[in-house]
């Protein structure tokens, strides 16, 4: 059978049976939704880890971890950058806190770094340097969270409820996607390092320390840095956060697993069901073509229309759903 | 014309033993003749139809159409035989459902025609068979008269040399059903197509220049009875 009579044929029947398509399609749009929502919600939780960690770490191969979130001494970085094979090292605070402004509040994650962050490459910092503000106690806030908060001018005071004090921090700037990228998601306070530790009370100490080392000597840089920790500070990979959070978010996922065939099936019984409904029709018209001499190879393909036009279909609405 | 020779089926059944649905059956229909199998349910008559339309396997025998077995053909083959050589009418439900008169004419014109020039060269015949005037309905507000017209043109568009029909009256009651065999009669003749007609209506003996009786699935020639003496149940 020609293709345009193929098609032809499947229109004059769709408009004959057009209640029964329209439950097939909506039975496979339902579960295509359920199926694609439930993995989005998966993927949106890891890809947001990911996306802060690397924005941070950069090319960082190893990191100095705190046990506590009192850190250690911020003196240990120059013992690091004094290790043979390291190419870069920059020190890190990081503290959760209350963010509040006129418009709204936020737990935020504030980070404390200096100008060193910036040689590391991550996409953060990388087009901005730390440094003209390093003197004085401003922060940097990505643009979603500034606009809930409601600072957005130059200035303009934030409040930061941590540690146990509350803090007014003025804005430095805003900074944009086209500045970072998907990062402008991240709750995040950028501070200069000194005033980080000014306002968490932890002067002269830093949570981590990010170690770029040279190519080719990243075992040897990771034992120096071991005998530095002396077994008080972790000596991890830089990817140490995003480990901890799939093996914390395993759980998680298998549950979204189990939702994810849930709604595959639930689908696929919508689906089915409506598909039931036309059956009859559909084996009557196998039937006429074959006793009319149709090839099954034609059947086949008139048959594959249907599935094609139907899926297709169900899924674009689905994926819109 | 058509040939059939010692034309044997058996279906397996429960115990291991098998039903003969048809049982040896020899037959010729020459060209522009008309020959009614009639016989009760369960006889076999449509068996055989299915045999001849090449849509079921014998288990021995032959049926030959212009001297060619066309038993022993392949799948592919088979098919452009059914498609060009065999136009088969079923009883009228058979129509695609909401589907129009001239589409469901011209199935069988769409493996080798376009749409368009395959309703321009289906509605001459629609319009002999006195469906005109319903082209463009939809197929279940046809009369049962008119369904099976459209199911007799669909088996006519590809101008085929025999014809099967199986109980083409079955579902029409007793003037419909006259009407629809004087119209196989006259086309029969007219074009000389070899029309085998498969029915246990016994009307149907009125119309063909040959009856035979199927019973357990032997053929045999029917007695000949008065038409009076017919008892046609009304649908």
């Amino acid at each position: 059978m020609k293709p345009s009579n193929v098609l032809r044929l499947y229109r004059v029947r769709l408009r004959a049976r057009w209640a029964q398509e329209c439950l097939a399609i909506i039975g496979i749009a339902a579960g295509v939704a359920l199926l694609f929502a439930s993995q989005v919600s998966s993927t949106s939780l890891q890809g947001s880890v990911d996306q802060l960690t690397h924005g941070i770490e950069g090319d960082a191969k190893l990191q100095l971890l705190s046990r506590d979130p009192h850190g250690f001494a911020q003196s240990t970085l120059a013992r690091v950058r004094s290790v043979s094979g390291v190419r870069a090292a920059a020190p890190i605070l990081e503290a959760g806190a209350s963010a509040h402004g006129p418009r709204g509040s936020a737990s935020v994650e504030l980070i404390g770094a200096d100008e060193s962050l910036a040689s590391l490459h991550g996409s953060l910092v990388s087009n901005r340097s730390l440094a003209p503000f390093g003197g004085i106690g401003a922060v940097v806030l990505p643009a979603p969270l500034a606009n809930k908060l409601g600072v957005v001018r130059f200035g303009q005071e934030v409040t930061l409820q941590l540690a146990g004090q509350t803090v007014q921090a003025p804005l430095y700037q805003v900074l944009g996607r086209r500045q970072i990228g998907a990062l402008t998601a991240s709750p995040v306070v950028l501070a200069p390092l000194s005033y980080a530790q000014e306002v968490t009370g932890l002067r002269g100490r830093v949570t981590r320390i990010l170690v770029q080392p040279a190519p080719g000597a990243q075992a040897r840089v990771r034992a120096a840095l071991t005998r530095i920790a002396a077994g008080h500070i972790n000596v991890e990979s830089s990817d140490y956060d995003e480990q901890m959070f799939t093996r914390a978010a395993a759980v998680s996922n298998q549950s979204t697993a189990l939702f994810s065939a849930i709604s595959a099936l639930v689908g696929f019984l919508f689906a089915f069901n409506a598909m039931l409904l036309t059956v009859p029709a559909r084996r009557r018209l196998i039937a006429d073509l074959r006793r009319d001499g149709y090839t099954p190879a034609t059947v086949l393909t008139v048959m594959l229309l249907d599935a094609i036009g139907l899926g297709a279909i169900g899924c674009v609405l689905g994926l819109a759903l | 014309m058509l040939e059939l020779r010692e034309l044997v089926k058996h279906y397996p059944a429960v115990g291991g033993e098998s039903v003969r649905a048809v049982d040896g059956v020899s037959l010729e229909v020459e060209a522009g003749e008309m020959v009614a199998l009639y016989g009760p349910s369960g006889s076999g008559k449509t068996t055989l139809l299915l045999m001849i339309a090449t849509l079921l396997a014998p288990t021995s025998g032959a049926v030959l159409i212009g001297g060619r077995d066309v038993s022993s053909l392949s799948e592919r083959e088979a098919s452009a035989f059914r498609l060009t050589e065999l136009g088969f009418i079923r009883q009228s439900f058979d129509l695609l459902p909401g589907v129009s008169t001239i589409d469901n004419a011209l199935l069988k014109l769409l493996k080798a025609k376009r749409w368009r020039a395959a309703q321009r060269e289906v509605t001459p015949l629609l319009e002999r068979l006195g469906l005109g005037d319903r082209l463009h309905h939809r197929a279940e507000t046809l009369s049962m008269g008119e369904r099976q017209r459209v199911m007799i043109a669909r088996a006519l568009s590809t101008r085929p040399s025999l014809l099967l029909a199986d109980e083409p009256t079955g579902s029409l009651d007793t003037q419909r059903g006259r009407e629809v065999l004087e119209l196989l009669r006259g086309l029969c003749r007219e074009q000389g197509v070899a029309v085998v007609l498969v029915s246990h209506d016994p009307m149907a003996s009125r119309y063909a220049d040959r009856i035979y009786s199927l019973r357990d699935g032997r053929l045999s020639r029917y007695r000949a009875e008065p038409v009076a003496d017919f008892q046609v149940a009304p649908v």
